[in-house]
Order: structure tokens, then sequence, then C-alpha cells
């Protein structure tokens, strides 16, 4: 009698077992989403910083092929002409009244992009979070843009910007909803929310993300993606100093 | 040179009659300097203030053409001698006006441009084609007349010939420069022909990461010897490291050394200061840059003059009061006795410096 009703709960069980995902497998759903051989896009940065009457507005056009090539020229007025190629570790800049292009010292690569809160490793990275990270399942929370699993990640390479994550992912679209972001010390430095997503290519794609600094009152940057080609070929001799300098 | 020049603004009116992409940008630049001093026991204090405004232009008739320019408009007020170093300051100038023409991976330029081969922060003596000034916040410099051809060997490397032809006013100069990437650094080669003078000079820059940032210029003029007019060999090295660290800090020091400047500060007096940057032979620098998260920036900036025991001390400010507008000022302090090449001889103990860069 026992056997038979251990063998009807497994019966129940089984479904459920089977539907329930590992981390890794939740991640990799974000990945699949989030990560792409490519991508061209015009993007804006709306930089909000304390007390500050005006936000200030940087627009730019970026391409991306990979985890080692991008390309970003500046648009708006104050800006305008002042271009960055990213090689693999390395950052080359050139502005606008330059005829050369500069290479920036790698250890500027953690700071700032053009006053916003995204680095430029935040800006051009776009590796898979499973190459970067072990994964923990913490359980479902709910967040107003739905239910979402909660993970925490902890890295698993050296050379890394943040040590630590916890990150809530869309039970549905497999979209990182929020992340906040851990310095060594433990200390939550930033907060991602994805506001809004848009399906590219069969992919549930971050188009609106805010970045807010968490060690300062009121300081955040809006990051918005516009007229977005994913996985589309582009051409190598656009990540280079021909490209730069032209 | 004129005939080039003039052709470029013929390109130029050409694009804006078949409706090119047209860009307008600029910038507007005042600057004021306050510096003080004594004469006889009297304490004075003089202005001079600085009024720039860069008009640049920036016509795409196609994907392969590009016709660039900038003018500017500049005058002191009030009155006052030319700054060293710059040639006096136009009360209009074209400063670069040029065409870009982009077949394949070459790039071939024609007309007025500024190549800044130098790649450290303050001493730079491969900028062989651009003025240096580090106390004045000079925006730019006018270029050279002449033609590049630079051809991309690889995504990240390159080799450029310039050419600045012959004129009634002066010889033509032949240089060229090789640049290749290995490792995480940027080399350039560099080799310049003086018609005037027909001394070579060759030059080695370098720019990198070795945990640090790592960048260095090596300069070397040859004599030449069957010509009366050449000058004595020289020879010039700068080299320089930065870093940022705890996201807001940033360092950097440099040391430069100069074959030509002279060790005793008496013999000072043998050379043109006016067209030269430093007057001695060793040179220490160093910078402390603190960039807040509004983007306000205080630093504090030092050059030493390691022959005579000279030295500037410089701290600044710099802060984006409005989107696209810039406030700067900076107080340049001169240490150093009589004689001494920042004494305050020349314009007093204290320089106080404010700058209003508007971006258009």
């Amino acid at each position: 009698m026992i056997k038979k009703i251990i063998f009807l709960i497994s019966l129940l069980l089984f479904p459920v077992l089977l539907m329930a995902l590992s981390p890794e497998e939740i991640i990799s759903k974000v990945d699949k989403n989030e990560v792409f051989t490519s991508i061209k896009y015009k993007g804006v940065m709306t930089i909000q910083k304390g007390d500050r009457a005006q936000p200030r507005i940087k627009e730019f056009e970026a391409i991306s092929k990979g985890n080692d090539k991008a390309f970003i020229e500046f648009t708006n007025p104050g800006d305008k002409g002042t271009k960055y190629l990213k090689f693999k570790d390395e950052l080359w800049i050139k502005g606008p009244y330059a005829d050369e292009a500069t290479k920036i010292s790698g250890h500027l690569l953690r700071q700032n992009m053009m006053g916003s809160d995204y680095s430029y490793e935040d800006v051009v990275n776009n590796e898979g979070l499973l190459d970067l990270y072990n994964v923990r399942l913490i359980g479902k929370e709910e967040l107003p843009s739905g239910e979402c699993y909660k993970l925490e990640l902890t890295a698993k390479v050296k050379k890394i910007a943040y040590v630590r994550q916890m990150i809530w992912v869309d039970a549905q679209e497999f979209v990182a909803r929020k992340v906040q972001y851990f310095a060594l010390s433990g200390q939550l430095v930033k907060e991602l929310t994805v506001i809004k997503t848009e399906m590219i290519n069969g992919k549930f794609f971050p188009v609106i993300i805010k970045m807010e600094n968490k060690q300062r009152q009121n300081t955040y940057t809006i990051f918005e993606m516009k007229s977005i080609d994913l996985d589309i070929p582009l051409d190598d001799t656009l990540f280079s100093k021909r490209q730069l300098e032209k | 040179m004129k005939k080039i020049l003039f052709t470029v603004f013929i390109f130029f009116v050409f694009c804006v009659n078949i409706s090119a992409q047209i860009n307008w940008s600029g910038r507007f630049y005042e600057q004021a300097m306050i510096y003080t001093g004594d004469t006889q026991n009297d304490r004075y204090a003089a202005y001079m203030g600085l009024s720039v405004l860069d008009l640049g232009i920036d016509a795409r008739p196609s994907d392969l053409l590009r016709v660039r320019g900038e003018l500017e408009f500049a005058f002191t007020h009030p009155d006052t001698t030319s700054l060293p170093g710059m040639g006096g300051i136009d009360l209009a100038s074209i400063n670069t006006l040029n065409a870009t023409f982009t077949p394949g991976r070459t790039k071939i330029t024609v007309g007025r441009f500024l190549p800044r081969w130098g790649v450290c922060s303050v001493f730079r003596p491969l900028d062989l084609f651009a003025p240096q000034l580090y106390f004045l916040n000079a925006m730019s410099f006018k270029g050279i007349d002449g033609i590049s051809v630079k051809y991309y060997l690889s995504d990240l490397s390159s080799f450029e010939i310039l050419e600045v032809p012959a004129s009634q006013l002066r010889y033509g100069t032949t240089a060229s420069n090789a640049q290749f990437h290995t490792g995480t650094f940027d080399y350039n080669l560099i080799f310049l022909y003086d018609g005037a003078s027909t001394d070579k000079v060759l030059g080695l820059a370098f720019k990198g990461d070795l945990i640090l940032g790592v960048s260095g210029e090596l300069y070397y003029r040859f004599r030449d010897s069957m010509d009366y007019l050449s000058q004595d060999s020289v020879f010039k090295a700068s080299v320089g490291l930065d870093y940022s660290f705890a996201k807001y800090f940033f360092v950097s020091a440099g040391f430069f050394y100069d074959e030509s400047g002279k060790a005793d500060y008496r013999d000072y007096a043998q050379l043109d200061p006016t067209s030269r940057m430093t007057l001695g032979t060793q040179y220490l620098e160093s910078s402390f840059v603190f960039r807040s998260f509004t983007d306000m920036t205080i630093g504090l900036g030092s050059i030493f003059n390691l022959d005579d025991k000279s030295f500037i001390l410089y701290p600044y400010y710099q802060n984006e009061i409005f989107e696209n507008c810039q406030l700067g000022v900076s107080l340049y302090n001169f240490n150093g006795e009589s004689g001494r090449e920042f004494s305050s001889s020349l314009m007093g103990s204290y320089v106080f410096n404010a700058y209003l860069l508007v971006k258009f």
C-alpha cells in the first residue's frame, strides 16, 4: 500500500520536477536573450546627478561584434565626433578636433563613460553570465513586472568588475528585470532596472534600462536603445583605427 | 599652398551646393589671467584676457570624401604682447581646412591639418608640428599646410607619409610615421627631414599598459656635419606613468630630459625662450586628480626643473556648470630664486587663471 502511495506521489511530482529549471538553465535563457553575435543601435543616455536641475543627455551610435569589438560615436552637440574603439581589453579614443586616435590606459576602462553611471566595461561588455559567474537560485519573488526567479551570482574569474550580483529574472520572458551589483567589500554599488523590453529576432531584449548609483542620492542613468539590429553581419574593418580616424 | 587651401575651400562650397551633409560645431572660450608680483618693493597686479571663438565645419558629400575646417577668431584684452610659443594671436585664422579621401585602406589628407604624434601628457617632444604650452589653456593651434598619405596595414597599424611643400617662405619638410600595435602597446616610429636645416629627426613613441599606464617618447636629431646651418645633435626623452583607483582618483607622473637645454641657469640667456617650451635639461611633472560623481574635477599639478630647483604648483578646479558649459579656475604658483626658469620675476609668484568653455 505504501509503495503504491509513493508511486502515485512520484507520478504527480514528475511533471513538476521536469519543469523546474536549474539556476544555470535560467541564466542560460537570459544569456540567449541578451547576448548577441553583433548589434547595431542608436543610444541615448540621460544622466541625472544628485540635485542637478537638468539631466545631461548623451546620444551615440554603437556597433558591437562578439566579445572583443565595439565602436561608439557620440552625436550630441557637446561631444559630436568623439569616438571610441574597443578591441579586446583595450580602448582608443579620437576627439572631434584630433586627427589621430589615442590609446587609453586600461585602468580607465573601469571609469564611468562620459559622466554616466555606466563604466566603459559596462557599455561594451557582451560576455555571457555563465562564463563569468557561479549561480545559485535563492527562490522566487514578485516584482511589479511579474514573478521573477531570484538568483545570486558570484564571480568565478578574477578579472571582473563586480564580484557578486543579485539578479531577478522574469519567469516568463527570461529577461533580467533587476540586477544589483556588489563591490568586493560587499557594499551595494549599483542597481539596474529594466524598464522596457522588445521582441527582436525572437529575443526579449531590454531596450530601456535604468542604472542607479546606490551610493548617491538621486543619481542614475537611463540607457535607451533605438533602431536596434541584432545578429547582423558586420565587417571587421568597422572596428579599426581606420574607422576611428575617418 | 594657398592654392591647395583655396581648392579645399572650393570643395567645401561644392559640398554646400550639392546639399551634402554639413555639420557645424563650435567652442567659445573665455580666459582671464591675473598675475601679481613685486617690483622694487611695489606690489602690482595685472590682467590679461583671451577670447576665442572656434567654428568647426564638417561636410561629407560621400562616404569617401570629407571636408573639414576650423576657423578661429581670437583676441586678447587688453592688448598684450604675443604669448610665447604661439607666434602671436591672430584676429582670425584658419586653423585647419582640409579634404580627406579614404579609398580602401588609404587616407589622403590635403590642405591644412595638425598632426600630433606625441603621446605623453605634458612633455611631448614628438609633437613635431604643434607648439606646446603647459601653463596656458590654449584651445588649438594653426596646422601645417601639406599632404598626408596614410595606409592602414591592419586594424591597429598604419604607415603615414607627410609632406609640407617648399614655398617662398620656407623649405619643405618630409616626415613619416609607422604605427603598429603589439601586446598592449601602441608604437610609433617617426622620421622627419627638415629641408631648411637638412637635419633629420628620428623618434620612437610608445603607449600601453603594464598594470599602470605607460607612455614614452624618444627623440633624436641628427646633425648634418656637411651643412654649416645644421644644429647640434640633440636627444630628448619623455616618460610617463598613470593610474586610476577607487573610481574617482587619477594620478600621473612623468620625467623629461632635453639635451638641448642648459643645466646651469646662468646659461639660459643663450637660449631663445620663444622657440622652446623649456630651458633646463631635466624635469619632473606630476598630477593628482579627484573627479566627483557630479563630474566636478579637483586636481593638483606640478612641474619641477631638476637643474635649477625651481617649480610650479597649480591646483585647479573644473566643473560642468551647465550642459556643454565648463568653468575652470587654477592658481599657478611660481617658485624659484631669481634667474631660475620658474622664478616669479616674469609674472609674479601667483597667476590666477579662470576660463569658461561653451561647446555648441
